[in-house]
């Protein structure tokens, strides 16, 4: 039996990323811009890469990158020589939506490969200008806001919460920089801190002593920084002897979740987002949703808890936390719970992901708009998330529509059930 | 000189499209030279500029320029099938059609769908069912262009009920090399509309096909009417699971795969025109085991390893499918069980076992109504190419598979283990059959450069053999020009075609004839 | 000279240009004005047509092949004189592939003679309505008639064939083309050369043998007959009927055609019947496949009757109050008609027809269009048949226009002529496709469509450079 010499082919080598491999064998098939052939439910919400639809030339898709990748690797450009090798590798939400899909037809890792094209570009040429003061705030503060660390206890105060560089408990509570830095978003972790305390979880706080997750710094190409952040991040929680690390943020989910994994380091604990653990709750009848609310929702799923959480299997689902969010509202009486076209694996992103919130924000509207419009059009009243990546981008497209709808978190549904 | 062109060119295309619509920048370039295809493999040569115009006087625009400034125009589709739709020359324009992405309009009564370039085959599927009706989707996928789709084969899953891509067409719209709109059809006429592609008289729609198209030797078309067929399943195309582990089940009262097997190929074939004869079914298929393997498995570990345990070579081999389809209603698909089940009984036919049908039915059978999954033949080794199509009844089909599997033996490798693979579709109520030889190869340079070598060999042998297998058309221009004085000289009729339409030789030289 | 070279090649009994033969071919059933011929010239074979073309195009004699005794709109009355070229007499059925279904035959090959020739193997061609028996089967199939069978939803029936090109060169079409094919399979060699050659009026090629589908010859049939008072009621019926894949046959007959054809005793019986049955009446035929044909007709005429109860129609065994109708009509259907009892001769001798293609939604449109102003003209609207035949599942329909006329009346003639010429226009205008235009339809569609007229003639220079073949038909 003629097999192929290659052992590659016989077997994806999934112990070591090779971008030369992920890149060769694209066969610009186009799978990479589109929603699964079989998920499609109409024209309109057909398309499952943001940046392609966006700007559309093939460059700015999987494919496109893959070619760029080839050239590169093969010596046949470099990062320098066009200067729209900028926008093609980071006006990309790095939604993972490319990635979910290719996976459908073959063995690769897009995603993996974006990252790869970015640390190189940032390697040669320099971080962008446009994510600096993203890396100047996280080397300066701990946090990509700009915010002093004292200020991200801030939130919690008179609510005690256990600090658990003092104290100790069997769940952390890690919020997350935009969660416990945004004016805005602070209800927000207020509202899941009042859940576990109204369930009787023990549970504390970092307080000042959390610092970012590094998740913005390993989508922006830098590498060392995160890894710098992600060390000291596993050495902290794991000396704190926690069982299970939950937080609501979809971004810090992912990275904590997956991404640490990725760079071997070892976690003594388990990493869920909170809606997993409320939903255990639910499920245990811990935490109990009586009072109704009459109300439609959409749920939209956020890419880091969704189809960028789990590591890759080749040939396995494009597995993520999709059902414990959509249980939950279900569970709340007198919601009715609407689903968009593109879900889950196949979602289409809010825009606020891979340094595009910060660095282009048009672009990032954009895209947000998109995903209201697929909202509004499912006749819900309101679109639900648990991602403050999602909120602040989908907020602040909400704000310019002429038609609204309204933007919730899950967790704020879930207090106002209880 | 040459720098002067291309700025006085860039000059022109982008005060027509606006300067965010036309690019010559290396990286956006770069996107426009490969595919998984040897000549895509082997070939490198990016195009002058990519253009994305977005409505027909924007492209009859373009090709007026390329005849005053001497550029080339390549339109394409979703691009995915390129090695005559690449560029080749200096001075080549890309017409990519992202922004002409509208389904115009769908006329549910009189069934048949509007459609630009970059409407894919899912979304004309997903639309057309939502309205009760369905459309052909070719190997090519899901994602793929389906105006293309016509334009170029179209031996659709549902080909075998409801005819293949060239019969599809109905009235459209053609930008042709000088620029002039032609309008095929009763667009010809005011008032007429789209709905009918013949004449008036002799019917152009001869120029934009043969069964796989001009390539745009002949200019673009920027909007067709294609047919659309009544679909008795649901609003939505069924699919549970996640990618890559999907599952699709068509409500049973309504549809019915059923697959059963043969000792030998030859009868397979006579089964086939007995289904035929007695008009029934949707789809009719006779799949090769790679196939089968190709299409289910999820990772290229599963593929190989399943490959090698022989499952399919085992329990599928020489297997013929028939889905089964209640047009009429419920009680016709019983009828036609019924009439399938005597079929299958009085031909030596046996079903397959339970255990493989539920392994691989509504895993992957359905694709053969939504989208057919090409791309995932790409999975076990990168590429895939194949020795013969042959179109023309399912006897030559047969024998075209049997001169295919002859050249499989003898260039193993670089093609890779697939079975003597040997597909057999029927169309048109096996009025027609064609027969593919697919085979996977290792997708590298030098495989690549192999395999280019033994279809150049296959396609030789063809010619002097005046057999005609369907691979040569693949090259395009050079292949008529080759082939055109061993069948009838019918290059002489394509040569004066090509020079009277695109007398500037500006549509993608050297196709549909080479006239330099 | 010409004239002895041609015999040469014909041999002596094979050219005519005696003053009888030359006015039986210098006019049709149409009233297009005559035209004459120099000469007619009967081939038998491929070989003498090349050779008759080579010499045409040698002296620059136009050429105008005929393979029909018997036609219809015009398109072989010579336009600029020239030499018939009557392909008639080359009239077999060269081969019946019972196995893929198709069958070859040569141009003299009656609708007759082939249907006789499949009905030995179970199968039938597709055919249009009630052909007259003189008809050609390849022309009618070449020429895009529509055929009465809508289900098969791949449009034309031709396949592959051979052609003599205005070069005199041979040409083969699709699979033909090659060797050990079976000659199925109509796209190429190259492009989809079969196109040209359909409605082309053999202006760029004489088809000397022509591969068509066929289908099983049903073995159980029945046939309703389904009566509407007006004609916006159809429209419904037929896209539910056709949506549904129900039966084989399907067409619409108003009651002037069904009275004509069916008339036993015409001068007894027509106007009576024409009186009695219902304006319009439109016929299915559900048949049986080759096997278990009556589990089929059950389950279709079913369906059918659930289409019925939903839209209040009911399909009958007959209209009229005529015992057998649905047997009459079977053997209509099936067997040719005698050539001096041709249905459509039967009221007046001739009738002038104008049809076209439209959409199953605006059939009524066109149809009070045409009434209204035929009225205004003094042409009873009793004596127009209307014949609409669905296409391919419903999506479109070919609707027809016959104006009975007596030849022999020249005012009748004028009247007619003028009527015609002028709901031509106005049908064309109203967005009715004339895709096969005969005549003085030519001008009518061409002027409306410069790119697609240019186009053609350019094709037309390339297959026919020194324009010997049929000269002055189309936009030519």
């Amino acid at each position: 039996m003629e097999l192929p010499k290659d052992p590659r082919y016989l077997r994806y080598p999934i112990e070591e990323f090779d971008p030369r491999w992920t890149a060769w064998n694209c066969s610009r098939c186009s799978v990479c811009k589109w929603v699964d052939s079989w998920r499609v439910k109409s024209w309109k919400y057909a398309r499952i890469c943001p940046q392609n639809k966006r700007y559309l030339f093939d460059a700015h898709s999987g494919q496109g990158k893959c070619d760029l990748a080839l050239a590169i690797i093969d010596k046949k450009m470099t990062m320098k020589d066009d200067p729209t090798i900028k926008d093609i590798l980071f006006r990309c939400t790095m939604c993972g939506g490319c990635d979910a899909m290719d996976k459908g037809i073959r063995d690769a890792e897009l995603i993996k490969l974006f990252k790869w094209l970015r640390l190189k570009y940032v390697e040669e040429v320099g971080p962008i200008p446009e994510h600096r003061a993203l890396l100047d705030s996280i080397k300066n503060y701990d946090n990509v806001w700009l915010q002093p660390r004292s200020r991200r206890n801030a939130w919690a105060k008179g609510m005690g919460i256990k600090d658990l560089t003092k104290d100790k408990a069997e769940v952390l509570l890690f919020t997350g920089c935009t969660y416990g830095l945004s004016q805005e978003l602070q209800e927000t972790i207020k509202a899941g801190a009042k859940i576990l305390q109204a369930c009787k979880v023990d549970f504390g706080i970092l307080g000042e002593k959390e610092i970012c997750c590094g998740s913005p710094l390993e989508k922006i190409g830098a590498e060392g920084e995160f890894e710098r952040l992600a060390k000291g991040n596993v050495e902290t929680f794991n000396a704190m002897k926690v069982k299970i690390l939950v937080t609501p943020c979809a971004g810090c989910y992912g990275t904590i979740g997956l991404e640490y994994s990725e760079r071997k380091l070892k976690k003594n604990f388990k990493v869920l987002h909170v809606v997993e653990y409320l939903e255990e709750l639910l499920n245990s009848g811990t935490l109990k949703l009586k009072k109704e609310i009459p109300l439609k929702v959409t749920w939209h799923d956020p890419c880091h808890m969704g189809r960028l959480s789990r590591p890759y299997v080749p040939g396995k689902e494009i597995d993520g936390v999709y059902e414990a969010p959509r249980n939950l509202l279900k569970a709340i009486p007198g919601v009715e719970l609407y689903e968009m076209e593109r879900i889950k694996e196949y979602a289409w992103c809010c825009g606020g992901g891979g340094g595009v919130f910060t660095g282009f924000k048009d672009f990032a509207q954009w895209t947000a708009l998109e995903r209201l419009e697929e909202a509004k059009d499912t006749g819900a009243q309101a679109i639900v998330t648990s991602c403050p990546w999602c909120e602040s981008n989908l907020g602040n497209a909400i704000k310019g529509m002429e038609e609204k709808i309204e933007l919730r978190n899950l967790l704020d549904l879930i207090t106002e059930a209880m | 000189m040459t720098q002067e062109k291309h700025n006085t060119i860039k000059q022109a295309l982008t005060d027509l499209l606006g300067p965010e619509n036309i690019s010559d920048d290396k990286a956006i370039l770069e996107a426009y030279t490969r595919d998984f295809l040897p000549p895509g493999v082997l070939e490198h040569f990016p195009p002058e500029f990519v253009a994305l115009p977005e409505s027909t006087p924007e492209v009859q625009s373009i090709y007026k320029l390329a005849n005053r400034y001497k550029f080339y125009c390549i339109p394409v589709g979703s691009n995915l099938w390129s090695p005559c739709t690449k560029a080749t020359r200096p001075f080549t324009v890309l017409l990519d059609p992202k922004r002409m992405n509208r389904i115009v309009e769908i006329d549910e009564k009189n069934m048949y769908a509007i459609i630009e370039p970059y409407v894919s085959n899912a979304q004309v599927s997903a639309e057309a069912m939502k309205r009760g009706l369905v459309c052909g989707s070719p190997e090519a996928g899901g994602q793929a262009s389906q105006l293309a789709g016509h334009t170029f084969q179209g031996f659709w899953g549902i080909g075998y009920r409801i005819g293949m891509g060239y019969r599809n067409i109905l009235g459209f719209e053609w930008v042709l090399p000088n620029g002039e709109l032609l309008r095929i059809g009763s667009l010809s006429q005011p008032h007429a509309g789209w709905f009918c592609g013949g004449g008036p008289g002799p019917d152009l729609r001869g120029m934009l096909r043969g069964y796989l198209g001009a390539m745009g030797g002949l200019g673009m078309v920027t909007r067709m009417a294609i047919k659309l067929h009544p679909w008795p399943g649901p609003k939505t195309f069924p699919c549970e699971g996640m990618v890559p582990n999907q599952k699709s089940v068509l409500p049973p009262e309504k549809f019915e795969w059923v697959l059963f097997k043969y000792p030998t190929l030859e009868d397979c074939v006579k089964a086939m025109y007995e289904i035929g004869k007695s008009e029934i079914g949707g789809n009719l298929q006779k799949w090769p085991t790679s196939y089968l393997c190709w299409w289910w498995a999820k990772s290229c570990e599963e593929y190989w390893g399943t490959w090698k345990s022989g499952y399919f070579q085992k329990n599928m081999k020489n297997m013929v499918a028939v889905c089964l389809w209640a047009f009429t209603s419920e009680k016709q698909l019983q009828y036609e069980k019924r009439v399938l089940m005597d079929i299958i009984k009085e031909t030596g036919g046996e079903l397959i076992s339970q255990e493989c049908y539920d392994t691989w039915v509504p895993y992957t059978a359905n694709n053969w109504i939504r989208d057919t999954s090409g791309p995932r033949m790409m999975l076990p080794s990168g590429s895939f190419a194949l020795f013969s199509v042959g179109p023309d009844t399912l006897q030559f089909a047969l024998e075209s598979i049997k001169r295919g599997h002859a050249f499989i033996d003898k260039y193993t490798p670089p093609v890779l283990d697939c079975d003597h693979s040997d597909w057999i579709a029927a169309h048109e109520f096996c009025h027609f059959g064609i027969g593919e030889t697919d085979f996977p190869f290792e997708k590298s340079v030098e495989q690549s450069q192999n395999v280019m070598q033994a279809l150049m060999d296959f396609v030789k042998w063809d010619i002097e053999h005046r057999i005609e297998d369907g691979i040569g058309v693949a090259l395009g221009g050079p292949y008529h020009a080759m082939a055109g004085p061993i069948y009838y000289n019918y290059d002489k009729l394509l040569a004066g075609i090509k020079k009277t339409l695109d007398p500037n030789n500006v549509a993608n030289p050297p196709h549909i004839f080479p006239v330099e | 000279m010409i004239k002895e070279e041609l015999t040469k090649i014909v041999g002596k009994g094979n050219l005519s240009d005696d003053e009888e033969t030359i006015k039986a071919y210098s006019s049709d059933m149409s009233l297009n004005q005559g035209r004459k011929p120099m000469a007619v010239v009967k081939p038998k074979d491929r070989d003498e047509v090349q050779k008759i073309v080579k010499l045409a195009n040698e002296h620059l004699i136009p050429l105008v092949p005929v393979s029909s005794k018997v036609h219809f709109h015009g398109e072989t009355i010579p336009e600029q004189g020239g030499i018939v070229i009557d392909l008639s007499t080359m009239d077999k059925v060269l081969e019946v592939d019972a196995r893929n279904r198709k069958v070859k035959i040569e141009p003299g090959v009656t609708w007759g003679k082939v249907q006789e020739a499949l009905h030995e193997h179970n199968q039938m061609a597709l055919q249009p309505l009630f052909p007259h028996p003189l008809r050609s089967a390849l022309t009618s199939s070449l020429e895009r008639e529509p055929m009465l069978i809508p289900k098969y939803e791949y449009a034309e029936p031709v396949l592959t064939m051979e052609v003599v090109l205005p070069t005199g060169d041979l040409f083969k079409t699709g699979t033909a083309s090659a060797t050990k094919t079976e000659e199925a399979y109509p796209e190429g060699p190259g492009i989809d050369f079969f196109r040209f050659f359909q409605a082309a009026q053999g202006t760029l090629g004489i088809v000397t043998w022509l591969n068509i589908k066929t289908e099983y010859l049903p073995k159980h049939q029945k046939p309703f007959f389904i009566p509407f008072d007006r004609i916006e009621q159809l429209a419904e019926p037929i896209y539910r009927i056709q949506r549904r894949h129900i039966g084989n046959e399907c067409f619409v007959l108003n009651r002037m055609h069904l009275a004509v054809l069916l008339a036993e005793d015409f001068k007894k019986d027509f106007e009576k019947l024409r009186d009695t049955l219902p304006p319009f009446t439109l016929i299915v035929v559900i048949a049986g496949a080759s096997r278990r044909p009556l589990e089929r007709i059950a389950y279709e005429e079913e369906a059918l009757g659930e289409i019925s109860s939903e839209l209040l129609f009911e399909p009958k065994k007959t209209v009229g109050g005529i015992a057998g109708l649905g047997d009459t009509m079977l053997k209509l259907l099936r067997t040719p008609q005698s050539a001096d009892n041709y249905w459509k001769a039967r009221y007046k001798g001739s009738t002038q027809d104008i049809f076209f293609i439209t959409t199953l939604n605006r059939v009524k449109e066109f149809h009070d269009k045409v009434y209204e102003k035929a009225s205004q003209q003094g042409y009873s609207p009793q004596d127009i048949g209307v014949y609409l035949q669905p296409l391919e599942r419903g999506r479109a329909c070919h609707l027809e226009f016959s104006f009975s006329c007596d030849l022999t009346s020249s005012k009748e003639v004028e009247k007619v002529k003028q009527l015609s010429r002028e709901l031509s226009e106005e049908m064309i205008s109203s967005g009715g496709f004339f895709s096969r235009p005969y005549g003085e339809w030519a001008d009518m569609v061409y002027r409306r469509t410069s790119v697609y007229t240019w186009t053609l003639k350019e094709i037309k220079k390339i297959f026919d450079p020194k324009n010997i073949m049929n000269p002055g038909k189309l936009c030519f």
